[in-house]
């Protein structure tokens, strides 16, 4: 197989093409710098980018966002828009961790109000936000219960006194998708979601108290309530165990469902069914359940945030003081409406490891963020940036409305490990002031900052191609990993 | 005593994580893949296995059936908290148009196990998967 070389657009800087050939239906097309194009030479994330422009239905391009690195089916910043009557519908698309997403949440305090309290602070956040790895949350949910939250997301949490009514405002779909459905979610879903509402989950999913470093658009930060100095939390899981044998189910069915509609694509974990079929309307609203799941386990991480925030700095004043700015799906299915050839066209978009980015004015955004755009949460590594963008219209055009959605990572797990031991990466986050706490040394490791790409050259490539533009860049202060 | 005929390595994969293993037979690799998974979950401290449990799991072809019975196993871990040590038989017989693979697993209980585990399997994947009886590679999601 010959290596696949991305052509650089005539006009646009950041805007890289692969020609459509042989079963391709669209072009590929990648945002990036030209060092992150460098850096995805000897990977198969471009042939993943080539197999997604494969896909049945698929419009306008197999688009890749500039975190984009190797995963199965899609690439990691994988975007895909189909037609939502006759389009193709693949979990491959949409990934295991379902709705795996970012929230951020404000605070009234500064970086040296708090910094005297960040070892009580990260001790806190430890001890109660349960990491879910090996032990089970503390929520126990009969079959109804987690019935009504795969129905209800976010809201049965706050039902339940996990957080305030406003935050659901701030939530893309006000914190859960129509169309879902519990009786698409199996028994061993429901199995494995049983105790798993309130835990963060291991890999890359995280808590972190950050400050914000550097405001670049002073009156977006203004409306999304952003300052110098000020301390944020970030809540960074999604939909646990239950999401990922959802996806385990539908794939098994997908497998079923190409040889009934065809066709075979280059990967396997690309199959799929028509949105229009039994297998396909299935999947979505098994899909969109599990999306819920995720909302309301981010709800109730919220609360417990709250919870240690208020408890070690009193002069919060109140958990209402801690407002949501806003909460993103980043491993989502959505049907929106989108142009397409000039006309207004429904769409399932596929978004893998990607970010809502909608525009100034879309109805589907908060009101009060309705003049700025959408919050596009860019959480880096735990050691250097993390970035609040803003959605454009640009990107509405160039990508299906979306942005990326983190640093992406540039080393594997083991070559993270090869490179040093948890106590020097402690000590070395220690002295840029940053404290953290990981349920593993070994998970600790593999998360490290230099196991990631420089979320400035992402955030670089973003802004530079207008998918969103730069709002404010934040360093961290404390993290939990699970 | 004859040489060890199976084992396992972990292979670098950016995002995820990527195992090869390999054995005299299906038996033998696919107990080797099994050892491999559980040691990434719970790290190199050792426990004795204490139980046995029945696995069976059906597929199209033999990718299908391999991916199934790793998923059958993070389904147990998950849902019940059953975690193999190695696997005491194995048996692939084609069944209906397909596969059929039934085997019976020997390990512990989470809850017996005296430390907790160091890290998450979501799922095993199809990505660059390749299965043949004395080698299979694998693609976790983790």
């Amino acid at each position: 197989m010959s290596a696949i070389r991305p052509a650089r657009d005539k006009n646009e800087k950041f805007t890289w093409i692969i020609e459509p050939t042989g079963s391709m239906r669209v072009p590929g097309v990648i945002y990036a710098t030209e060092s992150i194009i460098e850096d995805l030479d000897g990977t198969k994330a471009l042939q993943q980018v080539v197999n997604v422009a494969c896909i049945p239905g698929v419009l306008k391009g197999s688009f890749a966002m500039p975190d984009i690195h190797e995963g199965y089916g899609f690439p990691i910043g994988g975007v895909a828009a189909v037609p939502a009557d006759e389009g193709y519908i693949t979990p491959g698309g949409i990934g295991y961790d379902i709705n795996c997403g970012v929230r951020v949440l404000l605070s009234p305090l500064t970086e040296d109000v708090v910094k005297e309290r960040l070892e009580r602070l990260v001790d806190a956040l430890f001890r109660k936000v349960p990491s879910g790895v090996g032990k089970e949350g503390p929520i126990a949910l009969s079959k109804d219960e987690l019935s009504r939250v795969l129905t209800e997301g976010a809201r049965w949490a706050v039902k339940k006194g996990y957080g305030l009514e406003e935050d659901l405002l701030h939530c893309e779909e006000g914190g859960a998708m129509q169309g879902a459905d519990p009786k698409a979610v199996s028994e061993r879903a429901f199995s494995r979601g049983r105790r798993g509402i309130g835990t963060l989950g291991s890999g890359n999913h995280f808590i972190e108290a950050g400050t914000v470093e550097e405001i670049f658009d002073e009156e977006t930060a203004k409306v999304y309530g952003l300052f110098p100095r000020q301390v944020v939390f970030w809540v960074h899981s999604g939909s646990r165990g239950l999401g990922h044998q959802v996806c385990s189910d539908y794939i098994a069915v997908m497998r079923k469902a190409v040889a009934k509609y065809g066709p075979t694509l280059p990967d396997r974990q690309l199959d799929g069914a028509p949105l229009s079929s039994p297998e396909g309307r299935q999947y979505f609203s098994a899909m969109a359940a599990a999306a819920n799941y995720a909302w309301a386990n981010r709800q109730v991480l919220t609360h417990y945030v709250r919870q240690v925030a208020c408890e070690v700095f009193p002069e919060i004043g109140g958990q209402e003081n801690l407002p949501l700015l806003y909460d993103v799906a980043h491993n989502i299915g959505k049907m929106e409406t989108h142009t397409v050839d000039g006309r207004q066209v429904r769409v399932l978009v596929h978004r893998k490891g990607a970010t809502r980015s909608f525009p100034p004015g879309h109805p589907d955004i908060p009101e009060k963020y309705r003049d700025k755009g959408q919050p596009v949460l860019v959480p880096g590594d735990m050691g250097r940036a993390s970035y609040i963008l803003r959605g454009t219209e640009e990107a509405m055009h160039l990508s299906f409305g979306s942005a990326c959605h983190g640093a992406g990572r540039a080393k594997s797990r083991s070559e993270a490990k090869r490179s040093f031991s948890a106590e020097e990466l402690q000590g070395e986050l220690r002295e840029k002031g940053i404290y953290v706490r990981a349920a593993s040394k070994d998970g600790l490791i593999e998360e490290a900052p230099s196991a990631y790409k420089d979320v400035q050259e992402v955030v670089l490539a973003t802004d530079g191609a207008s998918l969103a533009k730069k709002v404010a860049r934040l360093r961290p202060l404390v993290v939990i990993k699970g | 005593m004859g040489e060890k005929t199976w084992g396992y390595e972990f292979r670098d994969h950016v995002a995820d994580v990527r195992i090869r293993a390999w054995g005299n037979g299906f038996e033998e690799t696919l107990g080797a893949l099994t050892s491999a998974i559980w040691r990434y979950v719970l790290g190199d401290a050792e426990f004795p296995a204490n139980r046995s449990w029945g696995v069976s799991v059906e597929g199209q072809d033999i990718d299908e059936l391999v991916v199934g019975f790793l998923n059958e196993q993070i389904y147990l871990y998950d849902s019940e908290g059953l975690v193999p040590v190695c696997v005491n038989s194995l048996d692939i017989k084609e069944s209906d148009g397909g596969y059929r693979l039934e085997a019976v697993l020997e390990g512990s209980s989470l809850e017996e196990i005296p430390f907790l585990p160091k890290r998450q399997v979501k799922a095993a994947t199809y990505h660059e998967l390749v299965v043949r009886p004395e080698l299979v590679e694998v693609t976790l999601d983790v």
